[in-house]
């Protein structure tokens, strides 16, 4: 009975502990791959409360980072 | 206790790094397995991690986590992005490997598999990672300068223009070779040609969804993508097997040549919204995908290495290119040990991105030590390929024949045996009309790869799906490497163009676009045409010069990094990146040497480009191929002057580094250090006493700047 009782709860923390393991992956490649620069761009500019520029729109802060991105080497051989 | 286990962990993997060497280097006879050669690999890495890299964060450069970098001082979400090291890791590695750890390691095969592998491993442990690593230091401490910029501040403005057009030269010789080996991949294979032309309209697809639809959302698109690319693969079998739709993609050398050219031209003057990214993620995720698949692949299917550890051919007499053991094993390896294009990578986006400065050593020295393993496995694909089928894809038709009966014959003749059957039927099982002639790399890296994914995964029966999955995986990415790159060389040309007339220099004004690109599509688009129509194959002249200009730019980066620690007052450890320059330049004077002097027709531009001329003047040339001669005397007469340009750029800058350094160290120049003052990180309570703890004494980390 201890042992049924017991077990439920260690799978329960397993589970937990794998879900934020996924989730923490999921939010690494996200960042790897560049699908969240806008948020953190958003947030860096929220940190530096600078409320005197407007923030650009996601398409705007997308070409803008792509032109910059691919104008220093950024591939190697 | 806990140092007692520590202690011997550290001894086992030692010693089996070590047996694992020894078995490589003495092993004769039977063919070896090749988990001998990642149990070397990894193991040599390891510990060069765990002491050599950490010898160096602690005694040589001091990091000190209680500085701020770059990242915590600017953060601005869009340069200065204080990123996690695990993501930082990930994206530095993703920049650094490109094609070069792939087919460098592959042509070198032809001296067998020992020099290589052994140069992979020691040059990524003492030279590469060094470089990379002490670069992507002195660039934090900088502010995120570039490569020139710190050159020009703590050597010489001589020195730092000398690196810039270091950089410019070995961009355009990059793109014309590894546009070269696409050529070479493609050529006369309309499955591989219709693959690669339809990444083009996915590319433009994505490129539309993540401008207009939704904006940034790179992995939804990234996920579209590769599905389709991987439906192109397949459907490519289709197109090769109905004669009006293969005719129609298969494509000479010189079509393929002036399609890429045309290719290049529209990626550097398009929107780069609209091509260029949208290639790169698809790129990224296929060779994320790829590399870690074929690594895997290796581990599970452990295939027997049947290449001989040395071939008869260390004595230059090689068909794959032309040169001794010494010093062309270690120009061909290139990137895959050291590369200095890497410094490009570790002075630009990286060191804005990282948030503390220990993290560099796990960044720095260890992205480059993955990058040497992907060029051990490499080698290893190479050489699990019977001998004779490597040459024969590898050789060119001058040298081996252009028909299966003449290539086995020849190759034979050379001990290495080869039925014509064999090439016929292997050819047949993957797809291709022939695999006979097709020097530079990728085709067989792509037969390699597909005989271990097909052990894994379907078996023979999908040989032809892995072969040509993996011809598009190199082909992908050779090609971003090619766009990225033109972009960047026209950005360049805009910048030096723009110190003579100024408006040149505005990056929005069209009619500078479009100059400025034909300007740089035309200097690499020569280098890959004259590879095409050369009768040697183009890689046996191109390689070379792309692994000398490569390993002159590393030299470039090591001799910065001397003059810095010798202004660091770190005389003592200077010998971690003086040995390491004294190798690079003994190792490309001597091959710029043999390249130019060389009384070989087959090594020496000059000598073959005179042989030529005395076969005109003895009238042993065709009226009708007249023209075509001079074009290839004229091809080698060119790539000697700039051989000599090259070599000449590194004697001027030593010349310069050693004034300096004798400035320094008799005391007649005051050895400042051009560091930005240094400010106490916020966030070095926060993670104090991490990873590193332990590592970096009291007396190694400066309180103050």
């Amino acid at each position: 009975m201890a042992k049924t009782q017991k077990f439920p709860e260690r799978s329960d923390s397993k589970y937990v502990s794998l879900r934020r393991l996924a989730y923490r992956v999921w939010l690494g490649i996200r960042e790897w791959c560049g699908d969240c620069a806008y948020e953190r761009y958003v947030q860096a500019l929220g940190a530096r409360r600078d409320n005197e520029t407007s923030p650009l729109t996601p398409a705007e802060f997308y070409v803008e980072q792509l032109n910059r991105k691919y104008s220093r080497p950024n591939r190697c051989c | 206790m806990k140092r007692a286990v520590r202690i011997v962990v550290w001894v086992v993997v030692a010693l089996a790094g070590a047996g694992a060497l020894a078995a490589i280097a003495f092993h004769r006879g039977e063919p070896l397995n090749a988990t001998w050669f990642v149990v070397a690999a990894g193991c040599c890495y390891l510990v060069a991690y765990r002491f050599y890299s950490a010898f160096i964060a602690a005694r040589v450069l001091a990091l000190d986590d209680t500085r701020a970098t770059p990242a915590e001082r600017h953060d601005d979400g869009r340069d200065f992005v204080p990123t996690n090291k695990w993501i930082l890791f990930g994206h530095h590695f993703a920049a650094i490997a490109g094609p070069g750890p792939l087919v460098g390691p592959t042509l070198a095969a032809q001296f067998g598999y020992l020099p290589g592998t052994l140069w992979l491993i020691v040059g990524a442990v003492f030279a590469g990672c060094v470089q990379d690593f002490i670069i992507l230091v002195c660039s934090i401490r900088r502010d995120g300068k570039t490569l020139g910029e710190i050159a020009r501040e703590e050597v010489s403005r001589r020195g730092g223009f000398i690196a810039q057009i270091a950089v410019l030269a070995i961009m355009v010789i990059l793109l014309g070779v590894v546009a070269l080996v696409i050529v070479n991949a493609l050529k006369s294979s309309p499955w591989a040609t219709f693959t690669l032309a339809a990444t083009i309209p996915i590319a433009l697809l994505l490129g539309l969804y993540l401008r207009f639809l939704r904006p940034g959302r790179v992995l939804e698109a990234s996920f579209i993508g590769v599905t389709l690319v991987l439906f192109v693969v397949v459907a490519g079998q289709w197109v090769a097997e109905s004669p009006s739709w293969a005719r129609v993609f298969t494509l000479s050398g010189v079509s393929l040549a002036f399609a890429l050219i045309a290719y290049g031209f529209a990626a550097s003057a398009l929107p780069v919204w609209l091509l260029l990214a949208p290639r790169d993620y698809l790129s990224a995720f296929i060779k994320a995908g790829a590399i870690f698949s074929l690594a895997a692949g290796i581990l599970l299917v452990r295939p027997q290495v049947l290449m001989p550890p040395l071939t008869r051919f260390i004595d230059g007499s090689g068909p794959v290119f032309a040169g001794k053991i010494f010093p062309f094993c270690f120009i061909t390896i290139a990137c895959g040990a050291i590369s200095g294009f890497h410094s490009l990578i570790s002075s630009g986006t990286t060191p804005k991105m990282i948030i503390r400065e220990s993290h560099a050593r796990f960044i720095g020295y260890g992205a480059m030590l993955l990058e040497s393993f992907v060029g051990v496995m490499a080698m290893v694909a190479a050489c699990a390929m019977t001998p004779g089928v490597y040459f024969a894809i590898n050789s060119p038709a001058s040298i081996v024949g252009a028909t299966s009966d003449a290539a086995a014959a020849t190759i034979s003749s050379w001990g290495y045996p080869l039925q014509a059957q064999t090439m016929i039927d292997l050819a047949r099982s993957v797809g291709e009309q022939t695999l006979l002639n097709r020097a530079g790399g990728a085709p067989s890296l792509a037969v390699g790869m597909a005989q271990i994914f097909s052990s894994t995964i379907g078996g023979p029966r999908l040989l032809s799906i892995w072969y040509h999955f993996a011809i598009m995986f190199e082909a992908l990415f050779i090609l971003t490497v090619l766009d990225a790159g033109t972009r960047v060389g026209r950005f360049m040309v805009q910048e030096l163009g723009g110190r003579v007339w100024k408006p040149f220099a505005r990056t929005g004004w069209l009619p500078g676009i479009l100059l400025s690109s034909a300007m740089i599509v035309g200097a690499w688009g020569y280098f890959l045409y004259q590879g095409v129509v050369d009768p040697l194959g183009g890689i046996n002249s191109l390689w070379p010069l792309f692994g000398i200009a490569n390993q002159l730019l590393a030299a470039v980066a090591l001799v910065v990094a001397t003059t810095i620690l010798l202004k660091m007052g770190r005389l003592r450890w200077v010998w971690l990146t003086l040995v390491p320059t004294a190798w690079l330049v003994t190792i490309t004077m001597t091959a710029s040497y043999q390249k130019i002097f060389a009384a070989s027709p087959r090594l020496g531009f000059l000598s073959y480009a005179n042989a030529l001329a005395g076969q005109i003047a003895a009238g042993k040339i065709p009226a009708a191929k007249i023209a075509d001669t001079q074009r290839v005397i004229f091809n080698q007469r060119l790539d000697a002057v700039v051989t000599a340009v090259l070599a000449a750029m590194i004697i001027v800058l030593i010349a310069e580094a050693l004034v300096q350094w004798y400035r320094i160290l008799s005391g007649r120049s005051k050895s400042a250090l051009h560091e930005t003052p240094y400010v106490a990180s916020r966030w070095a309570k926060s993670f104090s006493g991490a990873t590193y703890a332990g590592v970096y004494t009291e007396s190694e980390t400066p309180p103050e700047g």
